[in-house]
């Protein structure tokens, strides 16, 4: 008789469930932009003349960190150094590297968000310390897994200059950077 | 130092009586504390199943829609046996194939629980809505998952977010989600209704519902479904909000900080918008009493062709409260019946503001011969063992703290909840007598601890609410009180007692809107901690 009633309950337990059961994985087939956690950018800085390439991955839904490694035109990164003799060359290729940690006022990827970064940049044979940068972005999806991501804001960059051709002094400087980059990429 | 003393004796004598004056007694459950990452800041009531009480504990989002950081954002069940103890805290964990869902409420059907969580498709432009039971024994959801609406919003390029607003029939047979679609910018862009069975099937829907006023501000108020399924929509009107509460506004102007309140203009109307015919017929009615504003209505449909209408009244061209009213609108004729008025008379007719303030809000608004700046926020009709019934009117009005500090100034929102007034009917929705219960409520940026909850034993009404003056100090902006229970007699005579007393600072503090009927003569509801950390449950017995 308990076996009965064991079978019944079960029974209508599975005609519950049936009824009210379904699968629901096709309603949640967004082409894997809910599931998307990182995004692999190329961008352009129009004011500094850096071309990188970035790759951002979610620590969580609020945190990411954002990978930056690229090409910088000397040649646009004069108007920072308004002396002569510039420490830079006139012209020619520097490389730059930096690591940003972003915070998102709603969650990832999407929309505002801040980012404060650290990096070297490398013009001329000499290092430039990128100590932080501060700077205020704007991400979304523009068709599917693409993103457009805006950002700028500002930074201090830290290096050693020497001061005169003809004397070895060499003296520490400290310029405020204006970093502004338009990016766009694939997330998955 | 003998006339001293007898006075002292007498004083000390008084306080017992009063507070002997209810006949109560309180039971509290252990004050319990999560770890960081699971801890909630709001919480509802779910209700009474199989002998344990229930109640969802809220994360931050849910209670202010916005991401906070290190805090959880799953949504919690609590389960408690009779003794208070919490046999269970169980987290709804809304994810499918790695796919998180977001949680949209969590309602009790019957002797079932219903979870309700959406996701938004990106690629399809589709909010979907899905409904699944949560085991009440395990708190564990049911694999029972299931899509119960699917909102298209591939028309709107700024479109954010869906809320979504949930009525069961008295008779649970009926389920209404009411939805709203929102801009970035918190526009409406599109309503919606759908009407589901018990087994959440769909039994109408209308995707598209659009209210017909000319000119002027909509808004809708009451949501209801029968148990046939049509759907009573009770919307507001506004001839005119330019300028609102620029021109219908009062200050209260202290040393650290000053308090804008805004109260009403009487230039908004009622309109019914019942939708019958599963959804296929639609009927609008204007809802009006001739030579009386309607300040606050509810409505509560009845079986047949009729609403039941109840709320609080005054003279045409003033916001101030005269009185209550009663009738029933007939949906067929469109007549009303049953008419049913009764002035509150000097006695009951509130203040809540010092004169000097009163002043100030007969300067702010046109009429100047207006005394009450406050709306009433109804409840539905309960009604008596001996068949009688009641409703009651809460006042309430909304305004802004602005403090100054050097060059920083901070705006908080006040709310403000006063008196209640008891409205008694008789079985055909005469009224009989109206009461008033005296509270001063005061709480800035949310109201959980404001309001009250009332239940019926043996005739009498019982009301437990806090009490919550403002302050103008440079550190303190409230000063708590002490929380009471009042007992309304059947003749209207108001006894009361202290259930928690104001020096018990950092306990925990009733929230009585997640108060609900715990046996026949009990009710429980759940307390928290100013900071959120601490939460606890209470029941109040009635021997």
């Amino acid at each position: 008789m308990p076996f009965l009633r064991s079978l019944l309950l079960l029974g209508l337990l599975f005609v519950s469930l049936s009824i009210f059961s379904q699968d629901i994985s096709k309603y949640l087939d967004d082409g894997g932009f809910s599931k998307g956690s990182k995004i692999v950018k190329i961008g352009y800085d129009p004011l500094n003349g850096v071309i990188p390439i970035y790759f951002e991955h979610a620590l969580n839904k609020k945190f990411s960190l954002e990978w930056e490694a690229g090409l910088v035109s000397i040649k646009r990164q004069n108007w920072l150094y308004g002396y002569d003799p510039l420490p830079i060359d006139p012209d020619g290729l520097g490389f730059t590297a930096s690591l940003g940690f972003r915070i998102y006022l709603r969650t990832f990827p999407e929309p505002f968000y801040c980012t404060l970064r650290s990096g070297i940049t490398s013009m001329s044979g000499t290092f430039f310390t990128d100590a932080i940068s501060c700077s205020l972005g704007y991400q979304v999806p523009i068709t599917g897994r693409w993103m457009v991501d805006l950002e700028a804001g500002f930074g201090i960059r830290v290096f050693k200059d020497k001061m005169f051709e003809e004397f070895d002094i060499i003296e520490r400087d400290v310029r405020f950077t204006l970093p502004v980059s338009i990016k766009t990429g694939y997330m998955f | 130092m003998k006339a001293f003393l007898s006075l002292l004796l007498i004083f000390t004598l008084l306080s017992i009586s009063n507070a002997q004056n209810v006949n109560f007694k309180l039971k509290s459950g252990k004050i319990l504390r999560e770890k960081i990452t699971e801890r909630t800041i709001g919480i509802t009531d779910l209700g009474m199943l199989n002998g344990h009480a229930y109640f969802v504990y809220l994360p931050f989002r849910a209670v202010y829609n916005m991401v906070s950081v290190g805090s959880t954002e799953s949504y919690y069940v609590g389960k408690y046996d009779k003794d208070l103890n919490l046999v269970k805290r169980g987290e709804i964990k809304l994810e499918h194939e790695k796919k998180e869902l977001s949680c949209e409420g969590v309602l009790r059907i019957k002797d079932k629980i219903l979870v309700f969580s959406s996701f938004q498709n990106s690629k399809t432009k589709t909010h979907y809505l899905f409904a699944q039971n949560l085991n009440s024994n395990t708190l564990d959801l049911v694999p029972n998952i299931k899509k119960v609406a699917e909102l298209d919003y591939s028309g709107f390029s700024k479109y954010n977010n869906t809320i979504f607003h949930y009525e069961i029939s008295p008779d649970s047979s009926k389920i209404m989600v009411f939805y709203t679609l929102l801009s970035k910018k918190n526009e409406t862009l599109r309503k919606g209704i759908y009407v589901f069975d018990q087994d959440m099937n769909v039994v109408w829907k209308e995707t598209n519902v659009i209210a017909k006023f000319n000119g002027g501000v909509f808004e809708y108020s009451r949501f209801k479904v029968d148990n046939e399924g049509n759907v009573f929509l009770l919307g507001q009107q506004y001839k005119d909000r330019e300028n609102y509460y620029e021109s219908a506004h009062f200050n209260e102007r202290g040393f650290f900080s000053s308090d804008t309140y805004f109260t009403d203009k009487p230039n908004y109307s009622f309109q019914l918008y019942r939708y019958s015919d599963a959804g296929k017929s639609q009927d609008i009615y204007e809802l009006s009493l001739p030579g009386k504003f309607l300040r606050s209505l509810n409505i509560h449909p009845v079986a047949g062709e009729k609403v039941i209408c109840t709320g609080m009244y005054g003279s045409t061209g003033k916001i101030s409260v005269e009185g209550a009213f009663s009738f029933s609108y007939d949906l067929n004729s469109k007549q009303v019946n049953d008419l049913s008025t009764k002035e509150l008379g000097k006695d009951l007719i509130s203040m809540g503001f010092d004169p000097t303030e009163l002043k100030r809000f007969k300067r702010s608004i046109d009429n100047k011969q207006e005394w009450d700046p406050f709306a009433y926020q109804l409840s539905d009709i309960k009604i008596r063992a001996n068949g009688s019934k009641y409703f009651v009117a809460e006042q309430f009005i909304q305004g802004t703290k602005t403090q100054r500090s050097g060059n920083t100034i901070v705006y908080s929102t006040i709310y403000m909840h006063n008196d209640l007034i008891v409205v008694s009917l008789d079985s055909d929705n005469k009224i009989t007598r109206i009461d008033k219960v005296h509270k001063r409520q005061y709480w800035l940026d949310t109201d959980f601890y404001n309001s009250y909850a009332s239940f019926e034993k043996g005739g009498n009404l019982y009301f437990i609410f806090n009490t919550f003056e403002s302050a103008d100090g440079f550190f303190k902006n409230i000063d708590i009180g002490d929380s009471f229970i009042v007992k309304l007699d059947e003749q209207g005579k108001e006894h009361k007692a202290i259930f928690k007393k104001k020096e018990d600072k950092g306990q925990p503090m009733p929230i009585p809107k997640t108060a609900f009927q715990m046996t026949a003569n009990s009710i429980i509801y759940s307390l928290m901690t100013f900071n959120w950390k601490d939460y606890q449950v209470q029941e109040i017995i009635i021997p």
